[in-house]
């Protein structure tokens, strides 16, 4: 049913935790489902240097925290802006149809954090 | 890897003895029941012989045996074949969705339908089910064991109250077949429904309890089958090893095989229970002796039964049939736990057939995989906000 990418992401997360002292903090919770994540990250020389996620919530919403981690990691804030759902869920190598919402809550929250990098100029 | 499989709510895989019952019916003793040769001679007393079976099992006639496809047509027949627009059909909240989807459509039909919501603990009050009678109260229908909890419904008493208001009285007993004694008369039914797959027989074949006068009315149609109740050419292998099965399971129900179960399900419970914000949904009520429900605080219940997969431990998440789906256990939530509490819950359902092995790999990889789960979880971590 799921992905051995997706199933890798799940056994062996990448960058799980929280940073102290980030520059941007998001939670996001998905209302229908009830799945919760949480990013942080710190920039450096107007890159993310370091990025860390928590979830409570399915298989696919901890796959896609961990693969958003990924992604954004190394990449300026505008660049991080442009990562696309296609590509996030490539990196998952694909979700089942029922859990699509997982990939739009992760970036949904990476949207978030890059918000308030942006908000304080 | 060994792969202990506590998920026999779901299925149960055919025993030995009942494979070999039904394997001469495939190929060499392929006949049809209802053919007067030799081939359906054959075939008509291999159906004859399980139905002797059932009727020993529920404890009733053999002319009140209905061979179906199963615990969903069973359900289906029972509530489609006797309540009319108009009627008035008692259940429960907690029943399996082959009972609520159908109550359902006959509202939508024009029947009145309630649903009984349970006690915290999982039980149906029989006083709520008196209470909820109506002048025009046609049926009552409820579960002998619940699929998800295995919470024991005191369906005699409901029986009772049946009989005394004119009411018939339907029992979904596809949970509760081998894990205890059947009694029809005892039970106060008139229908009862049971599952071959769920007692370690076969899959698409079942049996419906129908009391002799009870006016019924088919749901299938065609030709003459099953006394003019269930139309449709005879499963003679599936039925061959229901009766197998039947007969195993009172067997079983003799032999310590209940105690032994209990015992291991017993073990399983308190050694999950050492984890803490952990707790078991029924544990007050009278429980079927292979099943436990239990939540685990700040833990999604589908990531953990992907995590114990991945440990080879076969479990499942609410109901079989809503697994895969964002929809919280109905089970669950009627008995009054919130949508977190419902997702974080886990169903373990033993085989008649699982062994202190299965118990120890349970106990040995669930601490390490909720504690995965709840590290990684914003909400348990505390570091919410
Ligand atoms: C309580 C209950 N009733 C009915 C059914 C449906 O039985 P079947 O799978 O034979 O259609 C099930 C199976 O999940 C069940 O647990």
């Amino acid at each position: 049913m799921y992905s051995p990418q997706v199933l890798d992401h799940f056994e062996h997360p990448r960058n799980a935790g929280v940073l102290e002292n980030p520059d941007a903090a998001a939670q996001v919770e998905n209302p229908a489902c009830g799945d919760v994540l949480k990013l942080t990250l710190k920039l450096s020389f107007g890159q993310i240097s370091e990025i860390r996620f928590q979830v409570k919530g399915c298989v696919a919403s901890m796959a896609c925290g961990s693969a958003v981690t990924e992604l954004a990691l190394g990449k300026s804030p505008a660049q991080a802006r442009t990562l696309r759902k296609e590509a996030l869920l490539a990196a998952v190598g694909g979700l089942p149809p029922a859990s699509q919402h997982a990939a739009q809550l992760a970036l949904d929250t990476l949207d978030a954090a890059l918000d308030q990098l942006h908000l304080r100029g | 890897m060994h792969r202990a499989y506590m998920d026999a709510n779901a299925t149960t895989p055919l025993l030995p003895e009942v494979m070999e019952a039904m394997r001469p019916f495939w190929m060499e003793d392929f006949g049809n029941a209802s053919s007067i040769h030799r081939q359906g001679q054959r075939a008509r007393t291999a159906v004859d012989r399980a139905r002797e079976a059932l009727a020993e099992f529920f404890y009733c006639r053999e002319s009140e045996v209905v061979f179906n496809s199963g615990g969903t047509e069973g359900d289906n027949t029972a509530l489609f074949g006797l309540v009319r627009p108009g009627d008035h059909l008692i259940t429960t909240a907690i029943e399996h969705s082959a009972v609520l989807r159908a109550a359902e459509r006959l509202e939508e039909h024009g029947a009145e339908v309630t649903f009984v919501p349970p006690l915290a603990n999982g039980l149906i009050d029989p006083a709520a089910i008196r209470e909820a009678i109506r002048p025009n109260t046609r049926l009552i229908s409820v579960m002998l064991a619940n699929n998800e909890t295995g919470v024991l419904q005191p369906v005699e008493e409901m029986g009772k109250i049946a009989a005394e208001t004119g009411v018939f009285f339907h029992i979904d007993a596809v949970q509760g077949a081998g894990k205890v004694a059947f009694d029809v008369r005892r039970f106060g039914c008139q229908l009862l429904s049971i599952s071959a797959h769920k007692m370690h027989g076969p899959k698409g074949v079942g049996a419906l309890y129908v009391r002799r006068g009870t006016p019924l009315e088919p749901l299938v149609v065609g030709g003459s089958h099953e006394r003019r109740q269930r139309a449709g050419t005879e499963n003679v292998p599936g039925i061959v090893g229901l009766g197998r099965a039947a007969e195993l399971a009172m067997a079983c129900l003799e032999d310590g095989t209940i105690a032994r179960m209990t015992g291991l399900r017993d073990r399983l419970e308190k050694g999950i229970l050492k984890l803490s914000d952990t707790g078991v949904n029924g544990g007050g009520a009278p429980r079927v002796a292979n099943t436990t429900n239990i939540r685990f605080e700040q833990v999604e219940g589908e990531a953990l039964v992907i995590a114990l997969d991945l440990k080879g431990v076969a479990v499942s998440g609410g109901s079989a049939c809503h697994s895969g789906s964002t929809e919280p256990s109905h089970v669950l939530m009627a008995m009054g736990l919130d949508k977190n509490a419902a997702r974080a819950s886990l169903r373990f359902s033993l085989l008649r057939t699982a062994t202190e092995a299965d118990v120890d790999q349970v106990l040995s990889v669930v601490p390490e995989a909720v504690e995965h789960l709840r590290a990684i979880s914003p909400v348990a971590a505390g570091t919410a906000g």
